[in-house]
């Protein structure tokens, strides 16, 4: 192996195979919008990449953006990255840190967690006292499970990019040393943050 | 009809059925803005054994069945940037911001 070989080696390595998308010729994202206008697809730019403008994902299958989660109007005979005519980019990254990432999980999430899913919480041993522990461990297993590349993106619409990641929540009382594996899921916003839409989805296996 | 509520799918569409969502579904709205004249909505497997499913409906395919108790303030905590001029609500057949301003001009005729 060459010396300019290594040092080619090290960077891909250091880059981790993260990427954001970029598309230079539009500034608006999934959170920065012409509000009047709603989310139709505006300036030539379509809704979806307008989705995914700017936010980080793992190169790889099911991760980032492909022409499999998207479903996109088709222009044929233009050249582009997701479909036709498309003006994104991807980008190597250097791997993020939790430190990065910014968890958007308004109190409201919580809330509706604890009046939704308050079953699959009490089965897992927590009660209703456990709101700040249940929030925090969810907070720092999603981080996680982020940066580990630990989820999938499931669609990209109008919306964003929606995310379903894979969380190992511990037992308390008397599950405690248990551990449930459960879902989450998250928009994927730019520059590293992550919007919540569900705190828990579901169980998907008991260890 | 707001973030949290309730809501019945009244109207099929083929979009709804791609996305495994069927007539008389009952989910919760589960992002704040309006997008295009979508809401996002959750529905839950009550078993808690499958994945929450996720679909965007038009606010005109919806029934609120229950609605949420949440402020305005709780709201705009949501909205992306906490900017108070996404459409968030629908009232009395008007799409609204949470500084007042209707979207459609005719009411109930949401591309008005």
């Amino acid at each position: 192996m060459s010396i300019l070989d290594d040092v080619q080696s090290k960077v891909k390595s250091y880059f981790n195979k993260w990427i954001q998308v970029v598309d230079f010729e539009n500034e608006v994202t999934i959170e920065y919008f012409p509000y009047s206008e709603g989310a139709k697809d505006i300036k030539g730019h379509c809704g979806q990449c307008i989705a995914v403008n700017r936010c980080w994902f793992v190169d790889d299958n099911d991760k980032k953006p492909s022409k499999n989660n998207m479903k996109i109007v088709k222009v044929p005979l233009l050249p582009g990255l997701y479909h036709p005519g498309c003006h994104c980019m991807e980008f190597p990254i250097i791997k993020p840190s939790k430190i990065d990432i910014t968890l958007i999980i308004p109190m409201g999430k919580l809330d509706w967690l604890f009046k939704d899913k308050i079953g699959l919480l009490n089965a897992w041993g927590y009660s209703e006292n456990d709101r700040d522990e249940v929030l925090e461990i969810i907070k720092e297993k999603s981080k996680e499970a982020y940066i580990s590349g630990n989820y999938r993106i499931r669609k990209i619409n109008r919306h964003g990019a929606n995310a379903t990641f894979y969380l190992e929540m511990p037992g308390k009382n008397e599950k405690a040393g248990r551990i449930y594996k459960c879902l989450s899921s998250y928009m994927i916003f730019p520059n590293g943050k992550l919007k919540s839409n569900t705190l828990i989805g579901g169980a998907y296996e008991n260890l | 009809m707001k973030i949290y509520d309730r809501v019945k799918v009244i109207r099929m569409r083929d979009e709804y059925a791609e996305q495994g969502v069927k007539l008389n579904n009952v989910g919760t709205i589960i992002q704040p803005e309006i997008r295009d004249n979508y809401f996002y909505v959750v529905f839950t497997d009550p078993t808690f054994v499958k994945d929450d499913e996720f679909a965007e409906i038009l606010i005109e395919d919806l029934e609120v069945v229950e609605e949420s108790n949440i402020t305005d303030a709780q709201i705009l905590e949501e909205l992306p940037l906490n900017n108070p001029k996404w459409w968030c609500k629908v009232e009395g057949g008007y799409i609204l911001n949470l500084l007042g301003e209707k979207k459609n001009k005719i009411p109930y005729d949401y591309n008005s």
